[in-house]
């Protein structure tokens, strides 16, 4: 049956986990906007965030200081992708490199198994969940969980944050600059390998902001990333690879198309609705929303 | 004067294929030189190989004292030597005053937001884009994309040595105007350096004291263009030897 308002708080939950979805496309269509590659551990990223959200509530800040806990989940993610991309990364771009993204494939593809054997030698395959002192909130008509109201409104934050930092910084025009064309980026003075090192850690951050703040509704272990990187790279499909407003647009809209379909078709295929979606969008517009055609190499 | 750009012995090998053998070149401070020569001569190569875009297989560039020999081209460029391409590499999706705000604050010696506002200006009107600095760069026409390419150079504090390949390829009169105004500016102005590729023997003529012909991958004579137009060699390497 169709009502008026299981419509409007549907498309409120589907609006609210779709800011997340976006937070996570965003990270995979930053890093390959910038360093021309696809970061197959993003999901990786999203646990690692999660574990040390847990862990610092757990072991050191208590439930009332989640928020920090968050904060200090997003800079860990990022202090690690900073640090990783010049190693594990940076080699792509070796004189006489063929198949760059064959290397950044097979790379990141092994950086996701030992991270997650990683989490699985030290934590063991447990699920986690990280307490929070967070009551029952109301969305207009709806109750929600608190972490759920505060995962979106930190993802909305950050988006905000990334959009002024784009925008408004020159680190922020550099970078824009590097994406429409490295070469000439770098014939400008622009140390493009600075920027890589800097864009890989901010999308791993995206991710790692994801995971902390989903820890309490999604759990902690060593697995939980890999829904939200299928959601990711489908959004990617959805809004165009390397385009940004794709990404944003795309995980609002996976979101909003997954719940209604749960609630007024059918809930058990809940991740189906995606699927049919990405079908339809690469029937129609195989570059994706907002894609580019073509792009120069 | 030891000269300000010197190129030793440069050579790059595609192959089997000699692209630069040995090349020397020598410029002074202040100079605007043209690098001239036949299709294949290896010009743009010669200027692939001193902006790191490619490396050597042997030789020397130096800069005023500085070694900048394989060294990455954003480093290259720190170090006062740009360049510009023949088909321009603008940024598209930015405006065409945040195309040139793009090298200025890419620049270590950046002075501050505001003197880089003032420039840009500055270029803006010289190079009357004025009226288009707040469009998207992927609007423009062919020309003034390469007069904003020229600009972006114009715009990193410290650079010295500005190599410009094939900068009036295909371009309208006016704009051409435009831009060799704009060169002999910043040339009297702020004692730029310029090394032009350029099959425009008349431009050549006008602006280039001293060219430098490469003929299969050598330097081949040097002088003013009107004295070395004379010389068979040249003549041969361009017109082909049943001409005479």
């Amino acid at each position: 049956m169709f009502s008026t308002e299981l419509f409007v708080q549907t498309l409120i939950s589907g609006l609210m986990i779709g800011v997340l979805y976006a937070l996570m496309a965003l990270g995979i269509t930053f890093i390959y906007s910038i360093v021309r590659m696809i970061n197959w551990a993003m999901g990786e990223f999203y646990m690692l965030g999660s574990y040390i959200q847990y862990v610092a509530v757990a072991h050191a800040l208590g439930r009332d200081l989640w928020w920090l806990a968050i904060l200090i989940a997003t800079a860990g993610t990022f202090i690690i992708g900073y640090l990783l991309e010049p190693i594990l990364i940076k080699p792509m771009y070796a004189r006489g490199m063929e198949r760059r993204d064959d290397y950044a494939t097979v790379v990141t593809i092994a950086l996701l198994l030992m991270m997650r054997s990683l989490a699985v030698a030290i934590g063991g395959p447990n699920q986690f969940r990280p307490e929070t002192n967070l009551p029952i909130m109301w969305v207009g008509p709806l109750p929600m969980e608190g972490a759920r109201v505060i995962a979106s409104i930190g993802a909305l934050v950050a988006l905000a944050l990334f959009y002024l930092v784009m925008s408004r910084t020159w680190v922020g025009l550099a970078l824009r600059a590097t994406a429409q064309n490295r070469v000439a980026a770098q014939t400008s003075g622009v140390d493009v390998f600075r920027l890589d090192a800097m864009a890989f850690a901010i999308g791993v951050a995206l991710a790692g902001l994801a995971g902390a703040l989903l820890a309490p509704v999604f759990l902690v272990y060593p697995t939980n990333g890999v829904v939200t990187t299928v959601k990711g790279f489908e959004i990617i499909v959805i809004g165009g690879l390397g385009s940004i407003p794709g990404a944003l647009i795309g995980g609002v809209l996976l979101g909003v198309v997954e719940s209604l379909g749960a609630a007024f078709i059918s809930s058990p295929y809940q991740n189906a609705y995606g699927f049919i979606l990405v079908l339809l969008v690469l029937m129609f517009r195989p570059y994706g929303l907002f894609g580019e055609r073509g792009r120069e190499a | 004067m030891p000269g300000l750009l010197v190129t030793d012995g440069l050579t790059k090998r595609y192959g089997g294929l000699m692209a630069n053998d040995g090349v020397a070149v020598t410029l002074e401070a202040g100079e605007i030189r043209g690098l001239i020569g036949p299709n294949g001569a290896g010009k743009t190569t010669f200027v692939n190989v001193i902006t790191g875009i490619e490396h050597p297989d042997s030789g020397t560039v130096h800069l005023g004292d500085v070694p900048i020999t394989g060294l990455g081209s954003h480093l290259i460029a720190a170090h006062g030597l740009v360049r510009s391409f023949q088909v321009a590499r603008v940024f598209g999706n930015l405006t065409v005053f945040e195309n040139l705000m793009v090298p200025y604050f890419a620049s270590e010696r950046t002075q501050g937001t505001a003197n880089g506002i003032a420039r840009a200006n500055e270029l803006l009107k010289l190079s009357s884009l004025a009226p288009l600095a707040q469009d998207l760069a992927k609007s423009l026409s062919g020309g003034q994309r390469m007069l904003l390419q020229a600009c972006a150079g114009f715009m990193i504090p410290g650079v010295r040595v500005h190599v410009l390949d094939e900068p009036f390829a295909g371009i309208n009169p006016v704009v051409k105007d435009t831009l060799i105004d704009l060169i002999l500016h910043e040339n009297k102005t702020h004692g730029a350096t310029f090394l032009i590729v350029s099959h425009e023997m008349e431009i050549i003529r006008r602006i280039c004291p001293r060219v430098t012909v490469m003929i299969a991958g050598r330097v081949a004579a040097e002088g003013p263009l009107d004295e070395i137009a004379r010389r068979e060699d040249v003549i041969t390497a361009y017109l082909g030897r049943s001409f005479q």
